[in-house]
Order: structure tokens, then C-alpha cells, then sequence
């Protein structure tokens, strides 16, 4: 076993090791392990390139939300997955899995030579460049940019697989099996509700399961999650499904769930069904799917080696992977100390603490100085070196709001964080509004119109306590609202090393810094409305789900707190799901009117697309068939740039922002669609208009998409199996 | 998908049953004959398509077949009321207040 891997660590099984294939090299991964975690205990960091630049990129997170780790991985004749996830995605043994976006291979690709031609390739370059004339569009510089651009490759075999679907009703739904989904579906369960507790990971438990050393009710944090398993499992009226994601909320609380069989099985058994969709009619729902770890932004934070701080610590704890032994940790907020500190525990000699913040709680520094690990606060970082994986990072002293003199610092890894942003994209589907909370700078939920409960950090709680116990009373209301008498249990937490609620992260300060408080250059040039600050922005940064974390609060905050105008609201989904799966649901949740005239509606866009925006509605579903499985949902399914971008981009963005009314989020997938769609065109150009035309004149309102007759779908009814 | 309380059925069933059938409450003149042509288009196609609340009609076409009036709210989606054809338009304040 290799020197990252460390032995008796982590909840992967030691004594069971499991072969795969990466870029046909055999690697050995123990089980338990995802591709990731496993490439790390290898040392392999560089895991792709990024799909207009050819830069090389390597993981940065450890779940649903990676931008970068995409891989194609394959079992067989007519089971080739593009852009499968490495964070997600289980090793299981001969598990054959490739990079994509590299010729002739990913440590030499020659497409990086973009790279060297940035100032064409600038960003916005899709709105800017090519926006004229017109009719190259189809012909030329879609196909180019669709070859340059293309993430993965479409399987050209037809999918071997089976999928299925079903429906359930229960009383409470519960999303997210951290400490407060767990809290819920004890509280909810023990009342004697019917319940679904649904997880996108292989295991449940969220943030314990990076936490091991939290002591819960007198016991180890992993014991009682063993324990509250065991009870779970042990109440007929409850139901645990992990590797389920909750992938749209549509009217009158009902979920749509992407359940992954077989993916992670080395044999499936025969005839088994790859993936079952679920439509479930819940009573309640409570969403506790946590926050996301924002990044920081700097020149070069998208070089292998450099990830987000909590990712460095779920691979320890979860895994037992240090991902380096000198890694050098950025951050604006606490909780990447405790991940420098776990790091220290587990033998790797963290370089330097870098805090953006001018004064930390001292106990930190303390404990930093104790470790022998130099803390360094007020600082920002402004590159980072290393070629196919990160040498060295830059520090700058904080000097009046610019960044001082330059400081290289060798290091092997670079941890960021940017602080956590509360994940509401779900919330978001229902109409949900977010508020801007002053205090913490982060958006949280508002005001709601379903039967829905927000628990844990998605309220901007922090601590495992503070998780428990909220989550422990949306179960217990959610169970009274259904008619039950239930009650709230008590948790108590020991050895918490979270404060009750977010801190407070700097965001601002850094900004100037940087040199990036001008990305809200929109706002001098009328985008008031963040959306559009954001839609540019997001180009640049086109996440998995370009309202998600980088955005949402950087952007936001840059433009010195919300800004007037339409309320905001997450993307639409994080975590990408297949359309085979999706189909089930497009046909159906969205319930295609079959006659020429389109009921109103506003807020939710119009009968056939719920839940996107009216903008957004009906990317052309309707009149065609949907495409082979080889596409993802036209939803966001956003890959590539990523948390990722270079001051040459950002420089870019500030000299010629544009008013982008899409960002690339849901075009990603165009790189492995069969072919143009109708829905792709008409968007770009409307994308394309200059500003001043409908699209962009004012803000999206409810006179501006009015409803046009769609063509019937002339689709029948789907039959359901399973 | 929404659930849809049909007023003849008197079951909450699935959106899919159903059919949109324009707004509600427009009355055919009587006299079509003479009508302005304006008058006429307006009739034919001039509907109100509110930002709030919408009484529109729908037809429960894979179950009993029949219309009945609704009253949507095209913000939020959300069914405030169903009635059978011919009983009057209810009280709109009355239905918001309960959907609040
Ligand atoms: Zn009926």
C-alpha cells in the first residue's frame, strides 16, 4: 500500500483490497473507496482537463458537487457512463475508468495549447466572440466549439441496462442523512410516521463520517450512527435509501429520487435494474441536506493538489487518504484549521495556515503554533505554481485592501476554503425565496410554500449538536403536522469542535485584494439585479450548479450583500442525474399538456418544465423524442471550469463583461449530445441578444416569456415497470 | 405533478387525468351576429392571462370526462378551488385568504 494511505484509518475495509483500471494502468483501491479517494491513496491527483482549456485539473471536493474529477467509466458492451464522477462513483473490482478531454494522453495533451491562446479564448467567449454573425452560429462555430469543448464521449452502443420506477406516499421525506436528517427520521419515526430517508452517498451519516472524533450521547460519533442505523432499520415504518438523490421537488411535495442499484456492485445480478426513479408524494418533507464548502479565488487554485479543505479531511477521516505531506492551507474560515489540525494527527506536516481573516480565535493559532505549523493571518494568496501538480503557493500581505509583497511558500497541496454555503437548491425548486442573513452572509431559506422543513446548516446551524437537535424538532413537527404525537429527542454531544452557527466568513476584504471587487463590474453597468452578475460570473465559473457554492455568496457579497431586485434562488440541481432515469420523469412529473394551449403560469415556468423558471421552460422537449441516454437532463449539469479560473480570466471579465442571460451551466451536457436541439439555438441567440432587447432590458417578469402554444407532444403514456 | 380535486369525482387525482381548457367564465353573446368584428376577436381570443389568481376551466378527460371551473393561482401553481360548471365563480378573497 502506498505511503497516502493510512493503515487502520478511515471506514474503508483494510483487509479487502479491489483492482481498477485508471488510463488502462491497474491501480489497487481498498473497499469502500470511491475512484477518488482511491486514486488519491495511489498519489494520483491529475484526474482530468478541463473541456475549453485542456488545463489539467484534479480533484476538489469529495462528493456530488465535483467539477472536475469526470471520468468515463465502463463495464462492458453498451455500458460506457461519460463523466462519471470520481467522488461518487464506488471501485468495485475491474472497474475500468479514463480521463477525458486529453489527446494523446492526459500528462501531455495538446489542446492545452488553448491555454497559451487565452485572449481568444477569453471568457464570456461564448457570448462574446461568437455572437456574431448569426448564421455562423450552426455551422460554424457551434461545431468548433462543440469539438473543442466536448466533456467525455457519447456512447455510441445501445445502453444494455434496465432502469426502473416506482411511486411511494409517506407522511415525512427526509433528504439528507447527516447528523439532522438523522435526528429527523428518529424523531419522525419513533412517532410512527411513515418514513423515506433518502442520501446521494454510499453511506449515510453526512458530516460524521468526516467527524469521527465527535462524542454523541456517550458515544463515538461512528457507533452511534452504527446505532441510530440499527434503529432505523429496525422500524417497519421507515425506510433508509442511500445513493438516492433527490433530484427535483415539484408541486404538493412531490420528490423525484434517483436511486443507483448496481453501479457500485462487481457483479450485478442478472436482470437487476441499474436504477430505479422514484416519484414520492410526501406529507412533509424535511430537507437537510447541509452546506457546501465555498473555494477561494486565486490565480491557479485550479491546478492539481489544490481542493477544499473539508474534501482533505473527508479523505482522511472517511478513507484514510492524506492527500499530501506538505499541504499548505488557505482559508477565511475556521473549519479549515481543524482539517490542518487532523492532517497534523495523521503524520503529514502542514506548511502553513494562510487566514484571510485579520484575527482568528487564539485557541487555533495556539494550537497551530503547538503543531509547529506556521499561521499566518490577514494574508491573501495570489498563485500558485507546479505544473501537473501544485509546487508552491504565493502569499501576499494584506495592505490597505492590495496585496502586498509576495511570498513562495513549497508545499505539495493547497486546502482552501472560502467558508460553507447552505445548500437550498431543492428548497429553490418549490418557489422557495432565499434571505440574505446579514450576519452570516450566506443566503437562507425564506419564505415557503410547501409543507417543507429546513434542518441543520441548510438554517445556517453549524454544530453537530446544534444539527441534532434541529433536525430532531423538524421530525417531531413534521410528524405532528401529519396528526402523530411525537416529541423531539435529546442528543448530547461531547467534543463539538464547531461552533452553533456558520461563522461569519470574510469575503469582501478579499475581494479588493484581490483585485476581483470589480466583478460586480455589473452593477456599475445596471446588471443591479444579481442574477445577471451571477449568469456572467458563472460563466466564468460554470459549476456543477452555477447558483451554487462559488457563486451565491461570492458574487453576492461582492456586490456588498443582496441587491435589490427578484429574489434569489439556487440552481436548479447539484448533482446531475442520467436521463435515462430523468426520462421517466420528464415524461411524466411534468405532465405534457397534449393540446395546443399552454395553461399560465409564472413563477414556475409553464405546464411542461416545472420546476425551471419560465425562462427556461421547455427545452425542447415537446414535438421530439428524447434523445438516447447519452445526454444528461437539459437541467444543470455543470462541469467543467469549475470552481477554477485565472486572473487572466477574471481580468478578462472586469474589461468586457457581458450580459449573459445563461450561463453555460445546462449547455455543458452539449458536448455529448447527439445533436444540435432546438432548445440549444433559440437560447444562444437569445443569450446573444445585445443589451437592451427583451431578454435583457429588465428583469424577468411575468410579461416578458408569455405563454405560446407548444405543438402537442404526441407522446403516450409511459409504461411503468418494476 | 399536481393533484386536482374534481368536483363530479370528488377525488384528488393526478394532473395527467386532466386536460386545460381556457379560461372560465366567458360567455358566448348572444347575438353573435352582431357583434364588430372587433367584439368578436375579443371574444374568440382576448383572455385575460393574469399574473395571480386565474379561473380557467378543465376537463377531467381520462376519468369522467366532464368540465368544471378552477381557480389557479399562476404564481404559485396552486389550485385555490374546483366547482362544478354551473355553480357560480366563488369569492376570491375568500380563497386567498385560506391559501395564505
Ligand atoms: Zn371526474
Amino acid at each position: 500500500m502506498t505511503s497516502y494511505r493510512l493503515q487502520g484509518r478511515g471506514r474503508v475495509d483494510h483487509g479487502k483490497p479491489v483492482n481498477f483500471t485508471f488510463d488502462g494502468k491497474t491501480y489497487q483501491g481498498l473497499a469502500g473507496d470511491t475512484l477518488a479517494s482511491a486514486l488519491l491513496a495511489n498519489g494520483v491527483h491529475l484526474m482530468g482537463r478541463s473541456f475549453k482549456y485542456h488545463r489539467p485539473r484534479g480533484v476538489v471536493s469529495a462528493g456530488s458537487d465535483e467539477p472536475n474529477a469526470l471520468m468515463g467509466t465502463r463495464r462492458g458492451p453498451g455500458r460506457f457512463e461519460p463523466n462519471t464522477r470520481a467522488t461518487i462513483q464506488e471501485i468495485r473490482e475491474g472497474l475500468e475508468a479514463a480521463s477525458q478531454n486529453r489527446w494523446p494522453s492526459l500528462a501531455f495533451d495538446m489542446g492545452a495549447i488553448n491555454d497559451n491562446l487565452g485572449s481568444l479564448f477569453s471568457a464570456g467567449f461564448y457570448y462574446k466572440t461568437f455572437m456574431w454573425p448569426r448564421a455562423f452560429w450552426d455551422r460554424v462555430y457551434e461545431p468548433v466549439i462543440r469539438n473543442a469543448a466536448g466533456l467525455g464521449v457519447s456512447p455510441t452502443e445501445p445502453d444494455a441496462d434496465s432502469y426502473a420506477s416506482r411511486f411511494a406516499h409517506v407522511d415525512v421525506l427526509v433528504v439528507g442523512a447527516g447528523p439532522a436528517g438523522l435526528a429527523a427520521a428518529l424523531a419522525a419515526g419513533r412517532s410512527g410516521a411513515s418514513v423515506m430517508l433518502v442520501d446521494e452517498n454510499a453511506e449515510v451519516g453526512g458530516t460524521l463520517l468526516s467527524e469521527p472524533t465527535v462524542v454523541i450521547d456517550g458515544q463515538p460519533a461512528w457507533d452511534w450512527l452504527a446505532a441510530t442505523v440499527a434503529e432505523l432499520d429496525g422500524l417497519a415504518n421507515v425506510q433508509v435509501m442511500p445513493r438516492t438523490t433527490a433530484i427535483g421537488y415539484y408541486h404538493q411535495n412531490l420528490v423525484g429520487l434517483a436511486q443507483r442499484l448496481t453501479d457500485h456492485l462487481a457483479a450485478p445480478p442478472e436482470g437487476a435494474p441499474r436504477e430505479r426513479m422514484w416519484k414520492v408524494r410526501a406529507k412533509e418533507v424535511v430537507l437537510a441536506q447541509g452546506a457546501l464548502e465555498k473555494p477561494l479565488v486565486f490565480d491557479g487554485n485550479d491546478r492539481p493538489g489544490v481542493m477544499l479543505a473539508s474534501a482533505a479531511q473527508t479523505y482522511l477521516n472517511r478513507y484514510g487518504v492524506k492527500v499530501g505531506d506538505r499541504p499548505a492551507i488557505v482559508t477565511a474560515h475556521d473549519s479549515a484549521w481543524h482539517a490542518a489540525f487532523d492532517l497534523a494527527g495523521a503524520g503529514a506536516k502542514p506548511v502553513v495556515i494562510v487566514d484571510m481573516r485579520a484575527s482568528v480565535d487564539p485557541a487555533l493559532t495556539d494550537r497551530a503554533h503547538a503543531l509547529g505549523i506556521e499561521a499566518l493571518l490577514g494574508r491573501t494568496v495570489t498563485g500558485t505554481a507546479g505544473r501537473l501538480r501544485v509546487t508552491s503557493l504565493r502569499v501576499n500581505r494584506m495592505e490597505g485592501g492590495k496585496a502586498g509583497e509576495p511570498r513562495d511558500i513549497g508545499c505539495d497541496a493547497v486546502l482552501m476554503c472560502g467558508g460553507w454555503t447552505p445548500c437550498l437548491h431543492l428548497f429553490s425548486h418549490t418557489q422557495g425565496k432565499l434571505a440574505w442573513d446579514e450576519a452570516l452572509q450566506v443566503y437562507l431559506p425564506g419564505r415557503k410554500t410547501e409543507a417543507v422543513q429546513i434542518a441543520g446548516a441548510g438554517r445556517g446551524l453549524w454544530s453537530i449538536a446544534a444539527s441534532l437537535g434541529d433536525g430532531a424538532n423538524a421530525g417531531a413537527a413534521a410528524a405532528r403536522d401529519v396528526g402523530l404525537e411525537a416529541e423531539a429527542p435529546a442528543f448530547g454531544v461531547a467534543a463539538d469542535r464547531k461552533p452553533d452557527v456558520l461563522g461569519r466568513h470574510v469575503v469582501l476584504e478579499v475581494d479588493e485584494g484581490l483585485g476581483l471587487g470589480r466583478v460586480a463590474v455589473g452593477q456599475e453597468r445596471r446588471f443591479t439585479m444579481k442574477r445577471y452578475v451571477k449568469y456572467c460570473y458563472t460563466t466564468l465559473y460554470s459549476k456543477c450548479a452555477s447558483g451554487s457554492r462559488p457563486t451565491a455568496g461570492i458574487v453576492t457579497a461582492s456586490i456588498h450583500g443582496p441587491v435589490s431586485g427578484a429574489g434569489s434562488r439556487m440552481r436548479h440541481r447539484q448533482a446531475p442525474v442520467r436521463r435515462q432515469a430523468g426520462a421517466v420523469q420528464s415524461a411524466s412529473a411534468r405532465g405534457c399538456p397534449a393540446r395546443s394551449e399552454v395553461r399560465p403560469s409564472v413563477g414556475r415556468s409553464s405546464a411542461c418544465c416545472r420546476p425551471s423558471r419560465s425562462r427556461s421552460r421547455c427545452m425542447g422537449h415537446h414535438g421530439r423524442r428524447l434523445p438516447p441516454r447519452t445526454s444528461f437532463l437539459n437541467w444543470p449539469t455543470e462541469y467543467d471550469i469549475g470552481v477554477m479560473t485565472s486572473m487572466s480570466k477574471i481580468e478578462s471579465l472586469r474589461g468586457e463583461v457581458g450580459l449573459c442571460q445563461r450561463s453555460t451551466t445546462w449547455r455543458s451536457g452539449l458536448g455529448s449530445r447527439p445533436r444540435p436541439s432546438a432548445g440549444f439555438s433559440t437560447a444562444m441567440r437569445r443569450s446573444a441578444d445585445p443589451p437592451g432587447t427583451r431578454s435583457s432590458a429588465r428583469s424577468p417578469s411575468w410579461d416578458m416569456f408569455p405563454p405560446r402554444p407548444l405543438a402537442p407532444c404526441g407522446r403516450t403514456a409511459p409504461a411503468w415497470s418494476a | 405533478m399536481l393533484l386536482i380535486h374534481c368536483p363530479y369525482c370528488e377525488q384528488d387525482l393526478p394532473e395527467l387525468e386532466f386536460a386545460y381548457a381556457g379560461e372560465a367564465h366567458i360567455a358566448r353573446p348572444a347575438d353573435p351576429s352582431k357583434l364588430t368584428d372587433e367584439e368578436w376577436r375579443d371574444f374568440l381570443f382576448i383572455r385575460t392571462n393574469p399574473k395571480g389568481v386565474h379561473f380557467e376551466r378543465w376537463r377531467h378527460v381520462n376519468g369522467c370526462a366532464r368540465f368544471f371551473n378552477a381557480v389557479r393561482e399562476t404564481v404559485g401553481d396552486k389550485f385555490l378551488a374546483t366547482y362544478r360548471a354551473d355553480e357560480p365563480r366563488p369569492d376570491i378573497s375568500s380563497l386567498t385568504g385560506d391559501a395564505k
